[in-house]
């Protein structure tokens, strides 16, 4: 009984700084918190998106010199790094191409009728772990257009519009003026 | 390891400094002095890196920390190492490093009569690492590749936001958290590979990420002390 009095007392006289029952709260609340975080920290935590994690695609456009886009006729077109024809005997006024991450140059290479236009990419790759799951990724930064062979191409200009390619074709980077 | 100790020395210093001066100091001035001096320090090691390193295969590494209170202030320094180890199969990732924050928390229980802390805080944290991956890859369009990438020495820097809790479980024994929300400052952008997770950062695909620490620490008191600010009246 008499310990009993004891404690109210002392409860009572902590009544001008933090209470008694406060500092209970603040202890349970510190273990508390540490439980809360390994349960939801754990289930959080958000997985990286595995589709798409490389941005090693251009979407070229094709324009005349007024800016208007066209459609130009192409028999097929080559990538360098891969055996694989794509849009054989078609007719575009834009065209996605993929570029090989595995390199830092990619020649493509444009079948269109009475001519052949081979276009020069450079640019710097990096890889980066993502995820068990994932694996890598591959980031393309610095694109550039060099050697162009053909001296009697049929086009005025290319503007790149972005020097970051993207990863799926959905932004512009590269704009093709044709005479 | 010599970073903590720069900057833990001057404060032990000023801490001995202001003992000796305790005894001639002009008793006016006395109690505003006193608020600054020191009355105990804190030192401990996180219950989360132990976890961690106990329960995933792909982590290992642990952390300790200390602080120090200056009025109503705690200068706070952590150090830790860990390293990473994902996959055995076609893409595998290996980092080990080092890490060190320092940073100044103010307490928000000033009038606590044990001194128990709610703090909010900002740190700056500087990592010193290596890291390597192999990949092996069979790619449909672009054939195979078989690439193994070394960074070697490299460094990282951030600052941290916190808060958090320190309560006094018993007698010397203290347990509290720290929450951190970190801003990278930079990283390896020239390297051919680019890193993935920076020891005491954390994964490296976002400029920002957060952190969590629970810390089981000893405070040693230099002297006795009360609440930071008198009682309410």
């Amino acid at each position: 009984m008499h310990l009993c009095r004891n404690k109210l007392a002392g409860f009572y006289s902590r009544k001008a700084g933090l209470s008694y029952l406060w500092r209970q709260m603040l202890r349970k609340n510190s273990f508390l918190t540490f439980l809360i975080v390994l349960v939801v920290g754990g289930a959080c935590l958000d997985d990286p998106d595995c589709v798409n994690r490389n941005n090693n695609v251009i979407t070229i456009d094709f324009k005349n010199r007024d800016g208007q886009a066209i459609n130009v006729a192409i028999d097929s077109v080559m990538i360098s790094g891969t055996d694989s024809v794509f849009y054989r005997n078609s007719s575009l006024s834009a065209m996605p191409i993929a570029l090989n991450y595995f390199a830092e140059e990619t020649i493509v290479t444009f079948d269109i009728p009475g001519d052949t236009l081979e276009f020069k990419f450079n640019y710097n790759t990096q890889t980066q772990y993502v995820s068990e799951d994932c694996g890598e990724r591959y980031i393309l930064s610095g694109l550039n257009v060099t050697g162009i062979d053909n001296a009697d191409h049929p086009f005025d200009s290319v503007r790149i519009l972005n020097t970051f390619p993207a990863s799926d074709s959905t932004s512009k980077t590269l704009e093709i003026y044709f005479f | 390891m010599r970073a903590l100790i720069y900057l833990t020395l001057p404060f032990l210093l000023i801490t001995s400094y202001a003992g000796a001066q305790g005894v001639t100091i002009d008793t006016t001035r006395q109690d505003t002095v006193n608020r600054f001096v020191p009355t105990g320090i804190r030192f401990g090691v996180d219950a989360v890196s132990y976890v961690r390193t106990r329960s995933l295969d792909s982590f290992n590494g642990w952390e300790i920390t200390g602080d120090i209170d200056f009025y109503r202030y705690l200068l706070t320094v952590d150090y830790g190492a860990w390293s990473r180890n994902f996959g055995e199969d076609s893409t595998s990732y290996q980092n080990d490093g080092r890490y060190w924050r320092v940073g100044i928390d103010a307490n928000f229980l000033t009038r606590d009569p044990e001194r128990n802390v709610f703090f909010i805080g900002a740190r700056y944290g500087r990592s010193s690492y290596s890291e390597s991956m192999t990949i092996i890859r069979e790619d449909a369009y672009w054939g195979n590749t078989n690439q193994t990438y070394n960074n070697q020495d490299l460094t990282a820097n951030w600052l941290e936001l916190t808060g958090g809790l320190k309560v006094k479980i018993w007698k010397l024994l203290w347990m509290g958290y720290t929450a951190r929300f970190k801003f990278r400052l930079n990283e390896n952008e020239a390297a051919e590979m680019r890193s993935h997770d920076i020891p005491g950062y954390g994964t490296n695909n976002k400029p920002s990420t957060w952190g969590f620490n629970y810390y089981i620490m000893l405070r040693i008191p230099f002297r006795k002390a009360g609440s930071i600010l008198p009682p309410e009246k």
